[in-house]
């Protein structure tokens, strides 16, 4: 018996048998269903190029007589069978995430202030899990009670971590296009998703030392505005000024924080939360530097030794 | 409005002295502020470092967190924000229901909640207080002209 999946852009050989089979390169079995597959679609002569839009026939791996059934995921075979009325919804909603998720990296998580953690491991464990649950029923390893409440659990929760994005997500779909989508599109790439995670891990790394690069930058120029000039006043303007933006960024990150326990944000915000930080600290080490034009009288780059450094 | 001074050195400096009340109390409030930022900032990396280490393992990590906050805000130089986070979520548990860990209180000292408690009244004080007061000094001194 096997079932057809449709191939999509960005679909390798190997990927598909990972997702499909939870298989990778140095399993045991993995030479052994790449020839199956192979076998399976004798239109596949190099399967190091398939075609976004090709069928291929994926079936259930025959047992060797002198192994134990495979312990490994088995490739989903309800996706030829009607969707359960009751998994409908669960179903359109994983599908999205796998049709949408290009779109949804960051753009998505702007424009919504999405939980943030919508495209997290946890989240691709629970879809996951999601499947595994429906895997062993179909495959009377559970029995259909033990699945309605661990699939409702894993929903429930999967739910739960989406927040915000709930509504989009559950939008207006019918249940004729969620069963559409779900066939069209066989069952979620959750290799892409994770690869989504893995993105937003790293764009929040870079964003860290984008910053430090940022503050040495910013402190380096004071330095030599100090350094360049000799009259002593403009020193400690420059000085003062410096010292206060860098004091009031500080602060208003501290503030931001308070603010982001409670308000979990997504990149878009907290993009447009940084730049008012910014103005903030430009502003307060404007208008310092002003009060210091006007009534300082210290010293303070002497006093510091900031002249001797900045020279 | 004052008119802006001369960058010609001492000089022409204006003493306090003859500058209006208003004026004396806007330069009080706003240094004054500024210098208990500045010690807040060294208040908040003594509590960074007395953070309990069980409260973050248990809590800072996925669901609570996505993976861009978890890598945002681990170490140098976000990692105070972590800090400032955990703060409120300790001092205030219910501040903390959104992302789960309205319960983090119970793994924290008394005293560590308590004093984020009470540390947080006083930088929001703090906080407003100074804003209010480079905004006016902002617009009285004609700062953008600087």
């Amino acid at each position: 018996m096997y079932y057809e999946y449709k191939i999509k852009n960005g679909d390798t050989f190997s990927g598909i048998i990972h997702s499909m089979f939870g298989l990778v390169l140095n399993d045991t079995r993995y030479a052994e269903t790449v020839n199956y597959l192979l076998a399976l679609n004798p239109q596949i002569s190099n399967p190091d190029r398939i075609r976004a839009g090709d069928m291929l026939r994926l079936g259930v791996l025959p047992v060797t007589p002198q192994r134990k059934p495979p312990t490994v995921r088995s490739p989903p075979v309800f996706m030829t069978q009607p969707t359960h009325p009751s998994d409908m919804k669960g179903f359109w909603a994983l599908s999205w995430l796998e049709h949408n998720a290009n779109y949804l990296t960051i753009p998505g998580s702007i424009a919504t202030g999405a939980a943030g953690n919508l495209l997290s491991p946890g989240n691709v464990s629970l879809i996951n899990e999601i499947n595994d649950h429906y895997a062993d029923y179909k495959t009377e390893k559970i029995t259909k009670g033990q699945y309605d409440a661990r699939r409702k659990k894993a929903l429930d929760q999967l739910k739960k971590n989406i927040g915000p994005m709930k509504k989009l997500l559950f939008g207006k779909n019918t249940p004729h296009k969620s069963i559409r989508i779900a066939r069209a599109g066989g069952i979620p790439a959750t290799a892409h998703i994770t690869q989504h995670a893995d993105r937003l891990k790293h764009l929040g790394a870079m964003s860290k030392h984008g910053g430090i690069v940022l503050a040495g930058v910013g402190l380096t120029a004071s330095c030599m505005q100090i350094a360049s000039t000799t009259d002593t006043k403009e020193k400690n303007e420059i000085f003062v000024e410096t010292i206060t933006s860098t004091t009031v960024g500080a602060l208003a990150g501290y503030g931001i924080s308070l603010f982001l326990i409670s308000n979990p944000i997504g990149w878009g915000t907290a993009i447009v939360l940084a730049m008012g930080s910014v103005a903030v600290s430009y502003g307060s080490g404007k208008g310092v530097r002003a009060l210091y034009n006007t009534y300082g009288e210290i010293d303070l780059v002497a006093e510091t030794g900031i002249d001797r450094i900045c020279k | 409005m004052l008119q802006r001074q001369a960058s010609t050195g001492y000089a022409n400096n204006m003493d306090l002295s003859d500058a209006t009340l208003f004026e004396k109390i806007l330069v009080i409030i706003t240094i004054t502020t500024l210098l208990a930022g500045i010690l807040s900032l060294v208040f908040i990396l003594i509590m960074h470092i007395l953070m309990p280490k069980k409260v973050l393992k248990t809590y800072f990590k996925e669901p609570h967190f996505n993976a861009g906050e978890i890598a945002m805000f681990t170490g140098f130089p976000f990692g105070y924000m972590r800090t400032g986070m955990f703060m409120r979520a300790l001092g205030f548990p219910a501040s903390g229901k959104r992302r789960g860990v309205e319960n983090a209180y119970k793994l924290a000292p008394v005293w560590y909640c308590k004093v984020s408690k009470y540390f947080i009244y006083f930088f929001v004080s703090n906080l407003v207080l100074f804003f209010s007061a480079i905004v006016v000094v902002f617009i009285h001194f004609e700062a953008w002209k600087q």
